[in-house]
């Protein structure tokens, strides 16, 4: 059964086809958090809109441990497509309605008409049994068609409470397709299908036609988060310049230039073909760049690679310039590639030859401020920026690309072509779930009952890009006993990452330092109850194990929170690039094949 | 769900409370529990703002105000003041009675721009109140 990117409902224990799945096959506790794969992420936490695209954000995150929309559960409908018979739900009832199958409403087959049965002011409506479990997520979907004269609201509620959730048909004389996930309740539940309000409809009239109905769980640990502003963003994006194919554009601000034209292009070492602009220099007696508009954000006190090709056109010298709080340039002869002047401060200049007169010139910065502007000129000699112009000489640049420099080690192309915020290339560039550090959080739908267990791992991918505010990658329960969780940092300016357990009482807490931000990682944590132990590991090497009493008894029932305590503070400043929580302890071939898989995800080589 | 945009909202602790009843009551559930940030003058606190910072539908971020940093000026700058009449018939759908020149006090206090919250902050002098939330 496909999953997606390859992976299977058959896991195998060892080999490349190796799945996290493997790890729950005893049926173990957890979840597995997975952002590479698209089918088990919402932009809404009612699971009405699937993320379909880099920069929306996540409202709803699937656990894949037991396969979610890829494992779902027995329908609870039968014939639902109305072929061989009506179709029915398990323990069906009506209200002011009967049911029938008949043809089709514009289009061929047969669907299920739901008629009024009264002219009064009343719901018309079709209730499941009590079927739908407390704890746990239904999938609904189907399609409905609404004549002039049916019901002026098509719903799905709980006909417990007649709370409506996730669809609103107002749409006549149409088939409208649904799929509503409906997340756990804390009791079990009945479903309604129709208009709750009381209207009149008169009787024998049909209130609406559903077909292709299918209602199933979809198994899991699933994460939420409902308001809007405070979800996860699904990002694939590393180059924080902007319009870096076209200096054209209004991302981009010319200095002392007659004009700018995209012409031409440069071929970089990856075989990636970069689109140049060609800068031509007015008659100012100025400097002569172009520069991009504004700032970018971003870190003080973190290392940045800032990259570009520049093209001779008519000078010698070029430069590829860095501005903080000063400016800080690397000159190079465009003739030779030799550098030049070369800013202290900046490090790794680096001028390699593409050929035709073109380079790919780099280097390293430690930002010390948060607001950054990228330029690039030339000169008429080596550190001689401001000249006069002859209003016809030229050079070209382009493919600029500003990333932070451990995001230039996780095996992904040194070039990322950026359009504009939303659209940028994607072939890759690691995807990945981006909190940001002050409201980003989500949490189990449900509380994760880990009471048959007192062993637990938690694995992640991770990048914590901050340091500044102690944050929290995942815990159980809001700062409970009987609970679990992974930081990063443990305190405010530290530079550790940390995991504890805790059991009825003391908790036991390993935090190994120094890892300052930023740093990308397959952090582990392995601990167990009762032989008291709580091990922390970095990319598969163990770094701090504690036997510290935890108390004694099982991890508790308690929500699951990644990104922020509680959904309400220490929140995590960083990506996840994968996350399984298993409540089990992971040891041999399954611990190494586990950790190998975050590491690939995570752009981690162990 | 068309385009989402990102907003930082930061509203002063008077209009917080308001500012959080009208988010939940005109986008509903995912309005509800925004403005949940401590921001103050210093990280120890005391509280003196709320802030939301995320991505946000467009429809809603069109009724908000919308202001810009001006680094020249030194200060911000409102390109748009926001949809105070749709706000209070917003409200007022919902079963909310406001007064228009309370709504138009609300919009003049709170902060919203398309930045980053870190440049939120640093130009408005204001701290991410930390918690302190003991061991572990």
């Amino acid at each position: 059964m496909p999953l997606g990117f390859g992976l299977s409902l058959n896991p195998r224990r060892s080999g490349a086809s190796w799945t996290p799945l493997t790890l729950f096959l005893a049926g173990e506790q957890g979840g597995w958090y997975d952002p590479s794969d698209l089918s088990t992420m919402f932009q809404d936490s009612a699971g009405t809109t699937p993320v379909t695209a880099v920069e929306q954000p996540a409202g709803l995150w699937l656990d894949k441990r037991l396969g979610a929309l890829s494992a779902l559960g027995p329908d609870q409908v039968t014939n639902g497509d109305n072929e061989a018979a009506v179709y029915a739900i398990t323990g069906q009832s009506f209200q002011n309605a009967t049911l029938a199958r008949a043809a089709s409403p514009s289009g061929p087959g047969f669907a299920g008409q739901l008629a009024s049965s009264t002219s009064a002011s009343a719901s018309h409506q079709h209730n499941s049994g009590l079927i739908m479990l407390a704890g746990r997520t239904y999938r609904i979907t189907g399609r409905v068609y609404v004549p002039t004269g049916g019901v002026a609201n098509f719903r799905l509620f709980d006909n417990g409470d007649g709370s409506w959730f996730g669809l609103n048909v107002t749409a006549k004389d149409a088939w409208v397709p649904f799929s509503v996930l409906r997340l756990p309740k804390a009791s079990t539940w009945q479903l309604g299908i129709g208009n709750n309000d009381n209207e009149v409809i008169a009787s024998g009239t049909a209130a609406f036609w559903v077909d292709n109905l299918s209602i199933r769980e979809v198994p899991g640990n699933h994460l939420i988060q409902p308001t809007a502003p405070n979800r996860p963003v699904y990002s694939k994006r590393y180059n924080q310049a902007l319009s870096t194919d076209d200096l054209t554009t209004a991302s981009w601000t010319a200095s002392g230039l007659l004009s700018r034209t995209v012409t031409g292009s440069a071929t970089l070492p990856t075989g990636a073909v970069v689109p140049l602009t060609r800068c031509v220099e007015n008659t100012a007696n100025a400097a002569h760049r172009v520069q991009n508009t504004g700032n970018y954000t971003l870190t003080s006190g973190q290392e940045y690679v800032v990259s570009a090709v520049v093209k001779k056109g008519s000078r010698t010298w070029h430069y590829l310039r860095f501005d903080d709080a000063s400016s800080s340039f690397l000159w190079f002869n465009a003739d030779t590639g030799a550098t030049g002047t070369v800013s202290a401060g900046l490090t790794s200049p680096s001028v390699v030859s593409l050929g035709d007169g073109a380079w790919l010139v780099s280097a390293r910065r430690v930002t010390n401020a948060a607001a950054v502007q990228v330029l690039i000129g030339y000169g008429t000699a080596d550190n001689s920026a401001t000249f006069l112009g002859d209003g016809a000489s030229f050079f070209d640049a382009g493919g600029v690309d500003l990333r932070r420099t451990i995001h230039t080690q996780m095996g992904m192309p040194a070039y990322q072509r950026v359009t504009t915020a939303t659209d940028y290339d994607q072939s890759g560039f690691l995807p990945r779930l981006a909190f940001n550090g002050a409201s980003s959080g989500m949490y189990s739908a449900a509380s994760v009952d880990f009471s048959a267990s007192d062993e637990m791992t938690v694995l992640a991918g991770l990048t914590k890009l901050s340091d500044a505010t102690r944050g929290m990658i995942v815990e159980l329960g809001p700062d409970t006993t009987a609970s679990f969780a992974m930081q990063g940092p443990h305190n405010n300016l530290a530079t550790t990452w940390a995991f504890y357990s805790r059991g009825s009482g003391g908790q036991a807490l390993v935090a190994p330092s120094p890892y300052p931000a930023p740093e990308t990682a397959v952090i582990r944590g392995l601990a167990k109850i009762s032989a008291p132990s709580s091990a922390i590991a970095r990319n598969g090497v163990q770094l701090a194990i504690t036997a510290a009493s935890q108390g004694t008894g099982n991890y508790g029932n308690h929500a699951l929170y990644i990104g922020r305590r509680n959904n309400a503070s220490l929140p995590y400043n960083g990506d996840i690039f994968q996350l399984i929580v298993r409540g089990a302890l992971t040891s041999g071939a399954d611990l190494t094949s586990a950790e190998q898989y975050v590491a690939q995800r995570t752009g981690v080589t162990l | 769900m068309s385009a989402w945009v990102h907003r930082t909202m930061i509203v002063p602790q008077a209009f917080r409370s308001l500012a959080q009843q009208l988010c939940a009551g005109l986008a509903g559930l995912s309005g509800t529990g925004m403005f949940d940030v401590d921001l103050g003058t210093t990280p120890s606190g005391p509280t003196t703002h709320g802030m939301s910072t995320g991505l946000i539908q467009p429809q809603f971020a069109g009724l908000m105000p919308l202001d810009k940093w001006d680094a020249d000026a030194g200060a911000y700058t409102r390109l748009d003041p926001g949809q105070a009449t749709a706000i209070v018939a917003g409200a007022a759908a919902v079963g909310v009675t406001l007064p228009l020149a309370t709504v138009q006090a609300l919009l003049a206090a709170v902060r919203v721009a398309d930045e980053p919250w870190q440049q939120a902050q640093q130009q408005q002098g204001l701290h991410m109140v930390q918690s302190g939330e003991g061991m572990p």
